[in-house]
């Protein structure tokens, strides 16, 4: 049995206009396995995870199933309650901002682990300046006596991370962690939270829309489009041998030194507005290889070549269009 | 934080100085003196009147000798109570002015942010509906109808409460006074809390805290309501300037002897020392009132006590 | 704002119940205090010497009663609102005038001139202003044009915050940005692009001081610092009621209920108005 089982998930906002934002994704997360989701903006990545753990926004709804060690989290009374923290932990895309700007960073580590996992608070305050050390952050232990806001942002988005290791989750939903970061960071930070997942035995689900951060990281890549994983694959054939149009355009993008000098590859047109009604493929409005079967018929996701896609004319190997 | 203090009281000098300043201005602006309607005061009389309180002297005298009286305390003589110093008439009445006074603004705040705080947590369901109804009630009904409205209900019709009056040491002489001043406060800072405590529940670290598996009460506690409160700190000081108006009405209906009548009295009598030894002793109220206000949202704003704002 | 959003917020406020009861109270109110002194047969000083303090309803032509002189209360009443009215429409003006110019203009010219302007905005408003407005009465005697210039003198402080702010951020905008560059001058500027677009916070805290101007007024009267016997104004009518409510409390209901229908009505609308311009906080 799988640690997370995410089931024909969809998420609806209500509004002036009624949006799916999620249109059924399933997903298997492994204990100890390393995820990573990747799409464009609004392509409902973070409404996803933010399904999961019961957080959407008011006016947002999950339909389906998502079970955490077998517990259904979706339902009336906000079961995911049992799980967030303790179960499964996350790291938001703004970490500054999730830090509570009134509370010293060490009261907030150490609430976090008295809260949840119920320990004293004199271990949780030992337990917090161990947490920062083991991010990375210097000074750890004079660090717990200053407020948010006297913090850089990447010493923010550290300690942002310890929070969401205080309570010692089983998984840890990070979503975007790097893109509010300097780009010279970005990479340790990235780095940083593959060894804690490594050394904590934790699994982790990674939200970015950037492939050359995963690339040597995750063991599985899901891409989403529109509402919908489109491919599914092993990160090592993902990045060999894309078989979705969609993802080999995302691929395509990701700047390389060796294509630097040229111009940079993009996919044409933009993502669908949220709201937009599908007959047929979600991307065939942009794809090189569509056909007529494409606008009238919405491809299944299916198994083939160590994954799954979601295409009528899945990319084979051989060099790409 | 003593530092915090003292630039604080420093900047309150200066406003101090302007509210003596301007008061001092107009009343000597003002056509006509505090003697004219006192008729068939033979001329010789007068003058020897306004000598002695000093009115023959230019403005600018006048002026000097009256802010170094203030600095020893000496408001100067009352022009009406002719046996009074305007020192004793405040004296005599800031007790009672002071109690009814803070503890109004106590039971407003103590009422007022669980009422508010109540409304936001049960959004658009009845008890939103019901509480924010009410402080709409509580900001239209002003003070001087509310005042007469429970003198006639609970003094007169049901005789629960004491219609008038005052002993010292007689709470029931309180309840009145204290809850007719408190009531529009309450409205309001029912009003602003709830507003801002929804506006901080959507913050992204709220999310963050309960992502965290924060139970909620300490979710509300600990994280939401002390950044909730910040309007309403920062709403103290006009909180303050109502409940000081509403004493004005309070103590003439209920007939307290409190500083308030002074003020009315003063300014009907034209007794110009009265009124102006009224209005700074208001004034300095207002700025302890909005230096501890500034003290609370420093305790409550981390960013602030650093300076990084204000 | 461009049309659309007018429209919008028109169609916003159309919805809003209570906004809407508001406009007609309020329509009717103005209505009564206009027209309504005409239809009754007694002027509002004159003393009916048979009918002295006779409560509602009671006798033929006193449909709300008289007061201890056989003053119909229905007639003053009417009077009242009609001056209570008159005045805080008149003070709000000012109060509109003064503080939209500042506002706008310490919004527009930043920096150093802002500070000065804003700081003395913040002065004025640490000052216990009622007080103020007392001794100005005092000094310039009582009457409904001391009441007008001392009310409007102090109502203008949070106009002038709330203008600031937005002109501060309209400052930076691309329309002003170009007419800046396109050579027009500052007044030009203030009143041609940065005014008109002020125009819904500006109305919306307008309806909101209405109210509040209504209650310093009738708060100044109830005190015996405002308008002055025989003249009626709400405030004094309530005060007169409140000396009399045991033997005759109708004379405190009557012009206090009808203070509290007006002030309810300008605070529905102001709520709703501003619901229905910034829909941001529903």
């Amino acid at each position: 049995m799988a640690l997370l089982e995410i089931r024909r998930l969809a998420v609806d906002f209500t509004g002036p206009r009624r949006v799916r934002a999620v249109d059924g994704v399933d997903l298997d997360i492994g204990r100890e396995e390393c995820v990573a989701i990747v799409g464009e903006s609004g392509s409902g990545k973070s409404q996803l995870l933010l399904a999961c753990v019961g957080l959407l926004a008011a006016n947002g709804r999950a339909q389906g199933s998502v079970r955490f060690e077998g517990r259904e989290l979706l339902g009336a009374g906000d079961p995911a309650a049992a799980v967030r923290g303790g179960g499964i932990g996350f790291v938001f895309q703004d970490a500054g901002g999730s830090l509570t700007p009134h509370l010293r960073i060490g009261d907030q580590l150490a609430e976090a682990a008295v809260a949840v996992r119920g320990a004293s608070w004199q271990s949780a305050r030992a337990d917090a300046v161990r947490m920062l050390e083991r991010v990375q952050l210097p000074a750890a232990a004079q660090q717990c006596a200053r407020y948010p806001h006297e913090l850089s942002g990447g010493m923010r988005q550290r300690v942002a991370i310890a929070l969401a290791l205080m309570p010692r989750p089983q998984l840890l939903f990070a979503d975007e962690p790097t893109t509010a970061l300097d780009v010279t960071v970005q990479a340790d930070v990235v780095a940083l939270l593959a060894a804690l997942c490594r050394d904590l035995g934790m699994a982790l689900v990674l939200v970015t829309h950037d492939l050359g951060v995963v690339a040597s990281l995750a063991a599985r890549i899901a891409v989403m489009y529109a509402g919908r994983i489109v491919e599914l694959a092993d990160a090592e054939r993902f990045l060999r041998q894309p078989r979705h149009p969609y993802g080999a355009g995302l691929l395509a993008s990701v700047p390389t030194l060796a294509a630097a000098a040229g111009p940079m590859a993009t996919i044409a047109g933009a993502p669908p507005a949220p709201g937009t009604a599908f007959a047929g493929c979600r991307f065939e409005p942009r794809c090189g290889r569509a056909e007529a079967r494409c606008r009238v018929e919405d491809p299944a996701l299916v198994a083939g070549d160590g994954g799954l896609v979601a295409c009528h004319f899945p990319l084979d190997a051989g060099p790409q269009p | 934080m003593l530092a915090f203090i003292a630039r604080r009281l420093l900047v309150a000098i200066p406003t101090l100085a302007v509210v003596v300043a301007l008061s001092f201005a107009l009343t000597r602006a003002a056509p006509g003196g505090p003697f004219d309607e006192e008729q068939a005061l033979p001329p010789e009389i007068r003058a020897n009147l306004e000598a002695a309180y000093g009115l023959d002297q230019p403005a600018h005298r006048q002026f000097v000798r009256y802010v170094a009286g203030l600095l020893r305390g000496d408001f100067g003589p009352s022009f009406r109570f002719r046996d009074f110093t305007v020192t004793e008439l405040i004296a005599g009445g800031l007790p009672v002015s002071l109690t009814i006074g803070l503890a109004a603004l106590t039971l407003a705040l103590a009422v007022g942010i669980p009422l508010g705080a109540g409304a936001a947590l049960a959004r658009g369901r009845f008890l939103d509906r019901l509480v924010m109804g009410l402080a709409v009630a509580g900001i239209s009904v002003p003070v001087f109808v509310i005042a007469p409205f429970f003198a006639l209900v609970f003094g007169i019709w049901l005789r629960w409460l004491p219609v008038a009056g005052w002993e010292p040491g007689r709470a029931t002489d309180l309840v009145l006074p204290v809850a007719t001043l408190a009531l529009p406060v309450i409205a309001y800072v029912a009003r602003l809390t709830r507003g801002s405590l929804l506006e901080v529940l959507r913050a992204p670290w709220i999310r963050a805290a309960r992502a965290r598996g924060l139970p909620q009460r300490a979710v509300l506690l600990r994280h939401a309501l002390p950044a909730a409160l910040l309007p309403v700190v920062s709403y103290l000081g006009p909180a303050a300037a109502a409940v000081l108006a509403g004493s004005l009405v309070v103590e003439t209906i209920f007939g307290l002897p409190g500083i308030g009548r002074h003020l009315v009295q003063g300014a009907l009598n034209r007794d110009y020392t009265l009124v102006m030894g009224m209005v700074i002793v208001y004034a300095v109220f207002m700025i302890l009132l909005n230096l501890l206000a500034d003290l609370a949202y420093a305790w409550l704003d981390p960013r602030i006590r650093h300076g990084r704002r204000a | 704002m461009t049309g659309g959003l007018w429209r919008d917020a028109l169609r916003r406020l159309a919805a809003d119940r209570a906004a809407i009861t508001g406009l007609v109270v309020l329509g009717l109110l103005t209505m009564a205090a206009l027209a309504g002194p005409l239809l009754v047969d007694w002027r509002q000083d004159q003393i009916d010497w048979e009918h002295m303090a006779v409560p509602p309803f009671a006798v033929e032509g006193h449909w709300l009663g008289t007061d201890r002189l056989g003053r119909d209360l229905l007639v003053r009443t009417l009077h009242g609102l009609r001056v209570s009215l008159a005045i805080a429409l008149a003070a709000t003006l000012v109060a509109l005038v003064i503080g939209v110019a500042w506002g706008a203009l310490a919004g527009y010219l930043r920096g150093r001139t802002d500070a000065l302007m804003m700081r003395f905005v913040d002065v004025l408003y640490a000052l216990p202003l009622v007080f103020f407005v007392i001794i100005l009465t005092v000094v310039f005697g009582r009457g409904p044009v001391t009441l007008l210039v001392a009310i409007g003198a102090f109502g203008w402080l949070t106009m002038a915050r709330i203008v600031r702010g937005q002109a501060l951020s309209l400052r930076e905008r691309e329309f002003v940005e170009a007419a800046i560059v396109g050579g027009a001058g500052t007044a030009r500027i203030v009143v041609r692009h940065i005014v008109p677009n002020l125009l819904g916070p500006v109305i919306v805290y307008a309806t909101l001081t209405v109210p509040q101007v209504i209650l310093v007024e009738s708060f100044l009267s109830f005190l015996g610092i405002g308008i002055q016997e025989p003249l009626a104004s709400l405030g004094n009518l309530i005060a007169d009621g409140a000396r009399e409510m045991e033997t005759a409390p109708w004379m405190l209901a009557v012009p206090a209920g009808c203070l509290v229908l007006l002030v309810f009505a300008f605070n529905f609308l102001g709520d709703g108005l501003r619901d229905a311009l910034d829909p941001r906080d529903r």
